[in-house]
């Protein structure tokens, strides 16, 4: 972010608003919880779930192990194999282990522990439990007992905290004002159809429409797939190449829906406005949405990780109005029968049934809805299998495996052609890592006699 | 009146009988107790109906480590160990699938579903034999320690580095997919033939309560190109008068070189005294004295019941606390009046000469695990099946059979709590049956006696927690130097003189006896005994 000075472009970061997970009538505490991320801060909400320090033990796991992720994350993912050079990866290993033997330890034990089974040995409480666990589900295809289902939360909660203010589209603004200050030509309605491969080397890329464009090199933001199996001619891509992009797994944990409202949604259980929102259940009621994921069922009561934006930016919405936008999990790709209408509006009416059971008025509120099923996030926005991330986050699909050995430092085989998507190291999500990595190879690779 | 031993082993099972004999044959003086009146633990031949020997629990060999057989002279004590003769996949409709040792055969059978996966298949099987050789690394070693900084362990960890290495780039990049992937994720990246594919995934998830769609499921597939009978690389087999022979002959060889056996001698604690133990009290009251106390016990077993939470130290308590042994799995033993005949297959074919997998696809495996999970049995479980009396006439009489049926999922944890399982076990086991009797009509009328062990039997007969069968999951987090608590996976304790030798130490269950060899040797060198 510095380094493109992107707070001139209007850019600010803030903590993460407090987690709410509102109660359904009946229930302890009846007021619901709000999950602070500051352990002192959340201490008097949880002391109600007689939480015995058990959240704060958590967060100080994962506040102690950040610098080790975050160490790995910001690191090119080492070259294995027989000719591999021995030593960044002694360097990496070694970056790890002086960090304490205990806590390498105790995160190789987590990474591939169920996020069920990591939780329950800090949080007795089932909402709260769920409430933690679903930030595990997001970009994966896993349910909350799932094994590495905690590795992916660990992650997910050590590169948390810190979020943009507006949300992800004040990025793309910050970002494309600070490209076109440093005069980079940005044509939007331009959908590349191929990217031309000569003799193993980029050559540039062939518009819809078919204005060819010459360029030395080409950096996709598209996925693994896309790039090289939709838009590079079979013949140029390597076999072993085609089997690693083949082999990723790109199945969506879930769908997008859009809500504009007529007030701010009215929660029974305590009267606030939230921003940041789950609606979840305890744990297995998480795991039945993914069972029914799985065997290509909608979910009977689909868990929901909702946001409120209009809540911090009354802009978004016209005055006393408000938009809600929501993670719907339990979502097969393609359940059996297709996506009929009956099926979109069955699943809309579900995720609004969850909503209702804690805002029982919320549904009456609703002015639009807009749901977006992985099928339709796959045709509008280009990514393989309508997946948020270019790819699910799994022990294997991370690091040097993301998306695998020979593409994960965001050069591939083709000469000049580059990776810089959420498909690659170190993980999707806006971040922007892949792209400032695949950057530096250009440069590098400029810089290379 | 006391009597002092250089080691007394808990637990007559095979790990702790091979431990004994390797103990015994470095001239220690050692001294095995079994509760039971039977040797072998869940590795036991009983006859439970007049006539019909059951192989109880586990059924077949084929992690048996070679050099415990050799070292132990298992065949010059009786052990005979017949091959299974091929991998059946009864189906609803049609001929089913069938894996022969003749590849040209199971060529033809795959190529019923689909020609690529055919022509995969023995690449496949190269592959992961390949795997397994190394894996064999980790399996007659003590656990690497990762964390380590002491110069031998660092010189483990680069040995273990090197040979990573000298795999090749793409059998390094499999070895790291086993290590992650699902065993489903896995399959699918070299088959499309659900019916192929189902079979194969099954041997990721024996014995661990997990799906063929977890993570960390496929590793265990190596398991079954890990097999190896009398040295030489093959599939599965049985032994000779059921898995009990595989303990009595280990029992045998631990008596030759001077071991003393007791069953029925029950120990009721282990005594530990200033941090150290010094023997054990039997049930009876009866005292015994001894340098070392080796446990071929559960983990949680030896230190939470026979030592006492007070005689540890807190980290290493809430690292046997959240040590997972969740029993997933049952056993069904049949006595039948004839052949099983199978509607795919009908007829004696050799067909039944080899395990039998009710594995028909993925989603059947999935939704078994799916239904487990919130503590019920498997409406319809997965089932791998063996008639070892067609084998081994010696099982059972003239004309007539045994069968096994593994079954899975059988959670130990039931929603109505464990000890709801005895008045469940009867329907439990209609379920099974009837799940094998919708490819195999008839069978119901050809049984003349059931047993059928739930986790909650298992756990009460055999001393195994929760009923699993591994004496702990096989799963990624508890596996090699968190086995069964980090810092302790090396045969050691908290206690002084007092070591493991069981499933829930390195490298873990299955009939393999590593643990108990790889115990005696690290007292051995350690001069503990």
């Amino acid at each position: 972010m510095e380094a493109l000075q992107l707070q001139q472009h209007g850019l600010a970061f803030r903590d993460r608003p407090p987690l709410f997970l509102p109660a359904v009538p009946g229930e302890t505490p009846g007021s619901g919880l709000l999950v602070h991320d500051d352990p002192v801060e959340a201490r008097g909400e949880l002391q109600v779930v007689s939480d015995d320090g058990g959240y704060a033990r958590w967060r100080g796991f994962v506040d102690e192990i950040r610098p080790t992720v975050t160490e790995i994350l910001e690191a090119p993912p080492p070259l294995l194999g027989h000719d591999a050079p021995l030593m960044p990866l002694l360097e990496q290993a070694w970056r790890v282990r002086r960090r304490g033997a205990a806590s390498m330890i105790e995160a190789l034990k987590v990474a591939t522990m169920s996020a069920e089974d990591w939780l329950l040995e800090y949080v007795a409480h089932p909402r709260l439990r769920a409430g933690l666990a679903l930030g595990a589900l997001v970009g994966t295809f896993m349910g909350p007992r799932s094994p590495q289902s905690a590795g992916v939360l660990l992650l997910r909660e050590a590169i948390a905290g810190r979020e943009i203010v507006g949300g992800p589209a004040r990025l793309a603004e910050a970002l494309l004002a600070g490209a076109r200050q440093r005069e980079v030509t940005i044509r939007t309605s331009a959908p590349v159809e191929e990217i031309r491969v000569e003799g193993g080397a980029v050559r540039g890329v062939v518009l819809r429409g078919g204005e060819t464009i010459d360029a030395p090199v080409v950096v996709s933001g598209l996925d693994p797939r896309r790039t090289l199996l939709d838009l590079v001619a079979p013949t140029e891509l390597p076999p072993r190449v085609e089997d690693e992009v083949r082999a990723l797994r790109t199945r969506a944990p879930s769908a997008k829906l859009h809500l504009a409202l007529s007030k701010a949604p009215e929660f029974t259980c305590r009267e606030r406005q939230f921003e940041r929102i789950r609606v979840a259940g305890d744990t297995v009621r998480i795991e039945r949405a993914f069972d029914d994921a799985k065997h290509r069922r909608l979910p009977e009561h689909p868990p929901l990780d909702v946001r409120v934006p209009s809540v911090a930016d009354p802009t978004l919405a016209p005055p006393g109005h408000h938009v809600l936008s929501a993670h719907v999990f339990g979502v097969p790709y393609a359940p059996d029968g297709g996506w009929s209408a009956s099926a979109r509006e069955q699943l809309l009416d579900r995720a609004l049934a969850v909503l209702a059971e804690v805002a029982p008025s919320l549904p009456k509120s609703v002015v639009a809805a807009e749901l977006l099923v992985p099928p339709e996030i796959e045709a509008r926005y280009g990514v393989t299998g309508g997946h948020p991330m270019h790819g699910e986050h799994a022990l294997d699909q991370l690091w040097v495996g993301r998306p695998g050995p020979l593409l994960s430092r965001h050069a591939t085989p083709i000469r000049g052609l580059y990776l810089g998507c959420g498909g690659t190291h170190p993980y999707g999500g806006a971040s922007g890592a892949a792209g400032v990595w695949a950057a530096r190879r250009v440069v590098d690779a400029a810089g290379a006699p | 009146m006391a009597r002092r031993y250089d080691a007394v082993i808990v637990g007559g099972g095979h790990n702790g009988l091979v431990c004994a004999a390797y103990l015994a044959k470095a001239g220690r003086k050692v001294l095995v107790l079994e509760r039971r009146s039977v040797l072998g633990g869940a590795a036991v031949t009983e006859e439970r109906y007049p006539g019909f020997r059951y192989t109880v629990c586990s059924y077949v060999v084929s992690l048996l480590r070679p050099w415990i057989w050799r070292d132990l002279e298992l065949a010059r004590f009786g052990l005979e160990l017949i091959p299974l003769e091929c991998s059946f996949t009864p189906h609803l409709d049609g001929p089913g699938l069938c894996r022969w040792p003749d590849p040209d055969r199971t060529r033809e059978e795959i190529a019923r579903f689909s020609a690529r996966d055919a022509e995969r298949y023995p690449v496949f099987g190269q592959t992961l034999g390949r795997l397994a050789r190394f894996a064999r690394h980790f399996v007659d070693q003590p656990a690497p320690d990762p964390a380590s900084l002491r110069p031998a362990d660092l010189v483990q960890m680069l040995g273990l580095g090197r040979a990573l290495r000298d795999l090749g780039d793409d059998d390094l990049e499999l070895q790291r997919k086993l290590a992650t992937m699902s065993a489903a994720d896995f399959l699918d990246e070299w088959f499309e033939s659900d019916a192929l594919k189902a079979p194969m995934a099954c041997s990721g998830i024996i014995g661990t309560f997990l799906g063929v769609r977890s993570p960390g499921t496929a590793y265990v597939l190596l398991h079954h190109y890990m097999g190896e009978i009398d040295g030489a690389s093959r599939a599965w087999g049985l032994a000779r008068g059921g898995n009990g022979a595989v303990s009595e002959a280990i029992a045998a060889s631990a008596r030759h070189h001077g071991a003393e056996i007791r069953t029925s001698a029950p120990v009721a604690r282990i005594v530990v005294k200033g941090g150290k133990t010094t023997g054990v009290v039997l049930a009876s009251g009866e005292e015994i004295d001894a340098k070392a106390v080796v446990s071929g016990c559960e983990p949680r077993l030896t230190f939470l019941k026979l030592v006492g939470e007070e005689h540890l130290p807190d980290p290493f308590v809430a690292g046997l606390r959240r040590y997972k042994a969740r029993g997933s799995s049952g056993k069904v033993n049949l006595a039948l009046d004839r052949l099983p005949d199978f509607t795919s297959r009908p007829g004696a074919g050799m067909h039944l000469r080899g395990d039998i997998a009710v594995a028909p696809s993925i989603d059947y495996l999935e939704r078994a695990y799916d239904e487990a999970k919130y503590g019920a049995f498997s409406r319809r479980p997965y089932l791998n099946v063996v008639v070892p009396s067609l084998l081994d006439p010696s099982m059972a009489p003239p004309g007539k059979h045994v069968m096994s049926i593994f079954v899975q999922y059988a959670p130990y944890a039931l929603a109505e709590g464990p000890e709801a399982w005895p008045s469940q076990r009867e329907a439990f086991g209609d379920t099974v049956v009837d799940t094998l009797a919708e490819y195999c009509p008839g069978l119901k009328e050809a049984v003349l006696h059931r047993q059928v062990l739930t986790p909650w039997d298992l756990e009460q007969e055999f001393g195994l927690t929760e009923g699993n069968i591994f004496h702990g999951e096989l799963t990624l987090d508890q596996i090699l130097f968190q086995r069964p608590v980090a810092g302790f996976a090396r045969y050691r304790t908290p206690i002084g003189g007092l070591w493991l030798c069981g499933s829930g130490a390195h490298p873990g269950g299955g009939v393999m006896g590593a643990p108990g060899g790889l115990a005696a040797r690290a007292m051995l060198q350690q001069a503990a005994v």
